[in-house]
């Protein structure tokens, strides 16, 4: 299985912008990127639509962390997932240029709270990414119960095209 | 002025695994499954009821596939809609002014 | 020295990033084809050509890399592609279609952009949809020729850009619900369109440099929306008015809350993943001869296939 995430430029850059506001407390911004999907064979196209930042109320006091959202946070990006039958990416910057990887926090956390969205959306993959100022990285989940999967191949799509794969150990 | 959301809730009646989408910005009712006549035989398959203008129709009525013997003065001819594939016969003039459900009548006689 | 040297101006890694890029070419008539021959000069890596029909005598006038003899021998305009492209490179990765675009979804969801050198305003409108769901690029061109009474004419078309949320074909005027509605009324009363081979080349060469301006890039200023008029009269090729005027457009005909697969679900995808299916082979590209040329002409005739 091959996972590509596509995403306008337009839409990107505007998530880069919102995620590197300060927050009043928090280190880092962190957000949810809704996506549709579709297939041929062993390919898989997530399809970025829109965004949504978490707002600054959303998240908790943890100076131990970059950012700690709150349940109210959570709640909302499980709320658009159903209502709108969606794929939901949580999404955070970790600044610099070149490939990014997740840390050990985010994939704890991530693996806490992205299956849950398969108890609201379960027609839909969910994931996680995780952005740099020129690249990203990101995770899917095909199934609440079965452990994630590396998106290979990212397209930012805009004048020009720019494309790149990463390359994560299964 | 048809009311998307009422008009859907009686095509839901009808079929109860009925789906609604949009293309266009226009709604779009996926019906899976669906049993109707064809050319005087039981048939079921996917229909795709689109209830405003489409290919140049007022209203437009897809099928999962193309039904030999049935509507074959009609002109079938393929669209990609939803992403999938869909036969159409050429079967014009069923209004959007109307009911969805007597919309979808109108459209199945073009193969019944 | 590497036969890219001309052009290496298009950037250093142009070479690799051109070879890298899949295009899907939906039309390989007199547009389509002479996109196929450039773009395997500029050395475009991947292919999905499609197209359903056979070369015909009518198209020789045009069509670039078809012969004679290919339309004795009944050769399908899908195979004259694929031999004009593996006569330029290597090893083209190339898928070959020879059906309507409608049975290629699948290959062209690969593509990094998608070009429709087609003759009708439906499979425009609905190539485009599909392209706008899958955020892929789409350009469109088209000629015409228009009959101005008294023996003259206009020779006129069109090079389209159309990107994911930018303005569309709708916005520009060029699909319109008339003129859907003008063509499904024409239906079987369709007759052959005149085309030439000059316009044709005007316009896939434009298109082909946008091909290139979005997978190698030469220049700074980026042209997200790019709608090029075309008076074969004049020999003229410039900016429609809407050029500006859409620039910073929203398209609202194709929300990006449409993108996607509606109908998608990850339980089926997972369900067939867990039951590998082996993939049919697409069907061969080989010309035609003797009784299956014949019975293909003829089932051509009765359907009435339009030729570009």
């Amino acid at each position: 299985m091959t996972a590509h995430f596509k995403i306008t430029r337009r839409l990107l850059e505007s998530i880069r912008r919102d995620l590197e506001r300060p927050h009043p407390f928090a280190y880092e911004r962190v957000g949810f990127i809704s996506a549709g999907l579709s297939s041929a064979e062993e390919d898989l196209w997530v399809l970025a639509r829109s965004y949504r930042a978490v707002a600054d109320d959303d998240y908790l006091r943890d100076p131990s962390v970059g950012a700690m959202m709150g349940p109210e946070a959570i709640r909302k990006a499980l709320q658009w997932a159903m209502s709108e039958g969606v794929a939901i990416f949580h999404v955070h910057t970790h600044g610099g240029h070149g490939h990014p990887g997740f840390s050990g926090l985010d994939l704890r956390e991530q693996a806490k709270f992205v299956p849950n969205f398969f108890q609201i959306a379960p027609q839909c993959p969910h994931g996680a990414l995780v952005l740099s100022a020129n690249s990203a990285h990101g995770h899917i989940w095909l199934d609440g119960d079965k452990p994630y999967k590396p998106i290979t191949r990212f397209v930012e799509v805009g004048a020009p095209l720019n494309t790149w794969s990463t390359h994560e150990p299964l | 002025m048809t009311d998307t959301a009422t008009e859907f809730a009686t095509i839901k009646l009808l079929h109860p695994s009925a789906s609604l989408h949009t293309e266009g910005t226009q709604p779009a009712v996926f019906l899976p499954d669906f049993k109707f006549r064809a050319a005087g035989r039981a048939a079921q398959m996917a229909l795709l009821l689109y209830p405003s203008a489409h290919s140049g129709y007022a209203t437009r009525l897809f099928f999962e596939q193309k039904l030999e013997g049935a509507g074959q003065s009609r002109n079938w001819t393929e669209h990609t809609v939803l992403s999938r594939k869909w036969w159409a016969p050429s079967w014009k003039d069923v209004v959007a002014d109307q009911p969805w459900t007597s919309m979808l009548g109108a459209h199945l006689r073009a193969v019944a | 020295m590497s036969r890219f040297d001309r052009q290496s101006f298009l950037g250093a890694d142009s070479e690799t990033k051109l070879c890298a890029g899949t295009i899907g070419l939906v039309g390989l008539g007199g547009g389509g084809s002479q996109i196929v021959q450039q773009t395997g000069h500029l050395g475009i890596g991947g292919y999905v050509l499609v197209d359903p029909d056979f070369i015909e005598e009518t198209n020789t006038n045009r069509l670039i890399g078809g012969t004679l003899a290919d339309v004795e021998a009944a050769v399908t305009k899908v195979a004259i592609a694929e031999r004009l492209l593996r006569g330029l490179q290597k090893q083209p990765r190339i898928v070959p279609v020879q059906d309507t675009w409608h049975n290629a979804t699948g290959e062209l969801k690969r593509c990094d952009i998608i070009v429709g050198a087609v003759d009708s305003f439906k499979e425009r409108d609905q190539i485009e949809r599909f392209a706008r769901r899958h955020l892929i690029p789409y350009i469109d061109i088209g000629m015409d020729v228009h009959d101005l009474g008294g023996q003259k004419y206009l020779v006129g078309g069109q090079v389209i850009l159309s990107m994911p949320g930018k303005a569309c074909l709708r916005c520009c005027g060029l699909i319109t619900e008339e003129r859907l509605a003008m063509e499904a009324n024409k239906y079987g009363a369709a007759g052959s369109r005149p085309q030439v081979v000059w316009s044709n080349g005007v316009l896939a060469s434009t298109a082909v440099g946008l091909i290139a301006q979005l997978l190698t890039p030469w220049y700074l200023e980026t042209i997200e929306f790019v709608y090029l008029d075309y008076d074969g009269n004049r020999g003229t090729l410039i900016p429609d008015d809407r050029m500006e005027l859409l620039r910073d457009r929203t398209c609202p005909h194709h929300p990006s809350e449409e993108a996607g697969d509606p109908l998608f679900d990850v339980r089926e995808f997972n369900r067939r993943a867990a039951t590998p299916v082996e993939r049919a082979d697409r069907p061969s590209t080989a010309p035609l001869t003797g009784l299956w040329r014949r019975l293909g002409a003829t089932v051509a005739k009765v359907l009435g296939a339009s030729n570009q």
